[in-house]
């Protein structure tokens, strides 16, 4: 058995194949589509106008932009739940290829996650083009997003940190028992409801539903202990800065909270040691993948 | 340089693997539940699986330069050892060094994709194989010239090639790898005559290049021609080590032996 520095190091050295791997999944998945890689950017913009039309036009509830919320929080939320699905079975993927060339086997989730962070940047440009050129056209500048905006690569540096942590450990799982993939894309639809896509972390806060104060205050903190619903809401944050959230027609007026730094070392914390720990977990699994039944 | 005390290229010491033999109720929720019961209330029960000892106590050296050939009936343990070289498997004790870059030809064409292109599977082999782009741009036209293709055929997707073309295709990749210990399983079958002479003569010019070659075959023929040296193994033991001749003439009689007593039942 390798030591931890052994299998970094080597994993090091094995960089080049983790890009390259990356690079080919992402030729294979487009390569006999007319548009190719024009659906990076299609998907998400379906997503968001059907999501919108759902919570704003028929819900009718949220603000009156509650469309670039939507949009802006299913940036991170579509990349966390693509790159673990894909990343988890990534390993059976390329099980002949292992059985017959040796490879850090850390490659393969690692390369998984990576291909899927080029369709998160495809969405952010998507996003950008909405928020900056179509809004402006149709119903004025929005404003520049708050200096807050400047967390993002520290943001974006945790989210990856959890997607590839979870990615880890659910690869090792999904390689011995397949159920664990049906377990995993249930388990994604469940989540999806415990992060604020369609509604705001700080509705909770404010929740009328829920007393006495105290009990809903630590209910948003533990809420936002997902490091998934606090990386949604810090998206919100950063781009839009604080805004009105309440209902357009509904009498009290909530804002959303400015970005907590505080609450950005809890979750990176957090996703720190999902990452050493799915890591470590991954690296104890991973020789008896090429063995499994 | 004193050739006593240079380390030989691979050093195989007491090497055993064990495999599991899963039932066929492992992995079912009915055989995770009795498992569970079982160890719960300490009691031996059936695992789902049973060990199967792939190699036994294995020990040899190879020194720089020499070629060897792995032969023994199937099952006797020959791909194991090989893939427990090329790092597919970890060892159940004991340990297989290499102290050289290897590459190991398990099987040809291993990681070509049909959908991507010649051009794109050469250079996705290269990387695998830890060969950066410019190292395989450097040898991408010998690859070209050895495996006998036109150029206008390298960016034709791969699933269009015949199985002929595929093959030579892979052989010409791997042996324009950079490599001083050379793991083969059975890569010699390749292609017509005429191109499995050349892939003979790569072989031998290797050799004459003084790399290590570590051969799996069930031709004799092919062991004859290539190896100064056998290993047989058989139920995963190693049952004699020696010259060429020696062995296979060995070998030859105990196949014989064997027809003959099968034929006399």
């Amino acid at each position: 058995m390798a030591t931890v520095g052994e299998d970094l190091r080597e994993l090091w050295q094995y960089r080049r194949l983790i890009s390259v791997l990356a690079a080919r999944q992402l030729r294979l998945r487009y390569k006999n589509s007319a548009i190719g890689v024009v659906w990076s950017l299609i998907i998400p913009c379906v997503q968001a106008f059907a999501m919108t039309f759902a919570v704003g036009f028929i819900l009718n509830s949220g603000p009156r932009n509650m469309g670039s919320f939507v949009f802006c929080a299913l940036l991170p939320w579509t990349f966390f739940t693509n790159a673990v699905l894909d990343g988890s079975s990534s390993v059976l993927t390329y099980q002949d290829l292992l059985k017959k060339v040796y490879m850090p086997r850390e490659v393969m989730p690692i390369s998984t996650v990576l291909s899927n962070l080029f369709h998160f940047a495809m969405a952010m440009i998507v996003f950008l083009v909405f928020r900056y050129g179509l809004t402006t056209l149709f119903s004025g500048w929005p404003g520049w997003p708050p200096l807050a905006i400047l967390w993002f690569p520290v943001v974006l540096a945790i989210l990856m940190a959890f997607t590839l942590g979870v990615t880890f450990f659910l690869c090792a799982w999904t390689t011995f028992y397949e159920d664990v993939k049906y377990l995993v894309s249930t388990g994604m639809n469940l989540l999806y409801y415990f992060v604020p896509i369609i509604y705001f972390a700080e509705n909770i806060y404010y929740s009328t539903r829920v007393e006495p104060a105290r009990l809903r205050h630590t209910l948003y903190y533990v809420y936002l202990l997902n490091p998934m619903a606090w990386v949604v809401t810090a998206f919100k944050q950063m781009f839009f800065g604080r805004q009105v959230i309440s209902n357009r027609t509904a009498g009290a007026i909530y804002q959303s909270a400015p970005f907590d730094w505080r609450l950005c070392a809890v979750t990176g914390v957090v996703s720190v040691v999902f990452l050493v720990a799915g890591y470590l977990h991954f690296n104890h699994m991973k020789w008896k993948f090429t063995e499994r039944p | 340089m004193n050739v006593e005390n240079a380390p030989p290229a691979i050093e195989v010491n007491g090497l055993v693997k064990d495999f599991r033999i899963y039932h066929r109720s492992h992995g079912k929720l009915k055989a995770l539940l009795a498992g569970l019961a079982n160890s719960i209330l300490g009691r031996n029960g059936a695992t789902g699986y049973s060990m199967y000892r792939a190699l036994d106590n294995v020990t040899f050296d190879v020194p720089f330069g020499q070629a060897v050939a792995l032969i023994g009936h199937n099952g006797s343990g020959k791909t194991t050892l090989l893939s427990v070289l090329s790092r597919v498997y970890l060892p159940t004790a004991g340990y297989a060094r290499l102290n050289g870059p290897m590459i190991s030809l398990l099987e040809l064409g291993a990681g070509f994709h049909g959908e991507l292109t010649a051009e794109e599977n050469v250079f996705f082999t290269g990387a695998i194989r830890g060969l950066s782009e410019e190292q395989v741009r450097e040898r991408y036209n010998d690859i070209v010239d050895f495996a006998e293709l036109k150029a206008a055929q390298m960016d034709l997707p791969v699933r269009m090639f015949s199985s002929g073309m595929h093959l030579r295709l892979a052989f010409a990749v791997s042996v324009n790898m950079d490599a001083d210990i050379l793991l083969i399983d059975e890569g010699l079958a390749v292609g017509d005559e005429a191109f499995q002479e050349k892939c003979f003569r790569k072989i031998e010019e290797f050799k004459a290049q003084g790399k290590t070659l570590v051969i799996v075959t069930h031709e004799l023929d092919h062991a004859e021609r290539l190896a100064d040296r056998v290993l047989w193994l058989e139920r995963g033991r190693l049952i004699a080590d020696g010259a060429t001749g020696k062995i296979l003439g060995d070998y030859r009689r105990a196949m014989m032996d064997e027809a003959n007593a099968a034929h006399s039942g």
